[in-house]
């Protein structure tokens, strides 16, 4: 990562599951056909069983307040597809102060051969109700 | 297929309303647990009126809406914007452009830019992204764009 102030939180092993594309493509409006490549989203998918997923909940707890994605980034050296294997990196830092504080997670996959498949960036914000 | 001009349009496309179904649907299949999108106390916990659609699931279409401009082009490269909460009464009106094009020595790739409004005309959501070309074979297998790799 070329951040480096960002702090590496962990790694996982992650193969691309036909039905697992197949549920989340048809969720999104391509239909109920598992397309490979795969949808240029579905990677962040991965995030929910990775280390990131514990990582945001502890950010929400000592920051006070719900996350909110407030933006989003993929960027490919080439689309993933059907059947491969990876390896994921997560990556996190905190950026500003007050009600300019973000989160910032980057995700890095890599592909078995350790050449980088992509990067995807997800910003939050954490926010209560007022008076909270 | 030419390649496309600056200022070319995408046909117009409309999302949503997306219900609680579909944002349930979403918050299984992406792994989004955050209790924002499904639960309504902790929506106003969060100081939102009530559940919101994830930004993800909204980038999402958005994205697919601009794969299938082209059949001859792949994303490679995206970066969205959630300007604010969408919320699950909203229907979305998805519109793009292209901003930037040009040829390099094998192919071409562009720049869009599209954006997603209420039917009040209050933005909700901007992805600029960028499509680069494969040849029509290429596409019609699924091409994962190795080849064309421009920035």
């Amino acid at each position: 990562m070329t951040d480096s102030l960002a702090r590496e939180i962990g790694r996982f092993s992650a193969r691309v599951d036909r039905a697992d594309v197949a549920r989340f493509s048809a969720a999104v409006g391509y239909g109920p056909e598992p397309r490979s490549p795969v949808p240029p989203t579905y990677p962040l998918r991965l995030l929910a069983n990775s280390p990131a997923a514990d990582h945001l909940r502890d950010l929400a707890t000592t920051e006070g307040g719900a996350p909110v994605h407030v933006s989003q980034s993929f960027d490919y050296a080439r689309r993933l597809r059907i059947d491969e294997e990876f390896e994921g990196r997560v990556f996190s830092r905190l950026d500003g102060e007050g009600a300019r504080r973000q989160a910032i997670l980057v995700l890095e996959l890599l592909d078995t051969d350790g050449r980088t498949v992509g990067r995807f960036e997800s910003r939050f914000v954490f926010v209560r109700a007022p008076g909270k | 297929m030419m390649p496309p001009a600056k200022g070319e349009r995408l046909p117009e496309a409309i999302l949503g309303p997306f219900g609680a179904a579909d944002v349930g649907r979403y918050a299984d299949v992406s792994g989004d647990t955050n209790p924002i999108h499904v639960d309504a106390a902790a929506a106003r916990t969060a100081g939102l009126a009530g559940p919101v659609v994830q930004g993800m699931l909204v980038m999402a279409h958005m994205v697919r809406i601009a794969e299938a401009w082209r059949s001859d082009a792949v994303i490679m490269t995206a970066r969205a914007l959630f300007v604010r909460p969408i919320g699950m009464d909203e229907r979305l009106i998805v519109e793009g452009r292209v901003v930037q094009s040009g040829e390099v020595p094998t192919a071409w790739q562009c720049t869009l830019r599209i954006t997603a409004r209420n039917e009040a005309g209050a933005v909700a959501a901007i992805v600029e992204a960028q499509a680069a070309a494969v040849g029509p074979d290429a596409a019609a297998e699924g091409h994962d764009g190795a080849i064309p790799r421009y920035r």
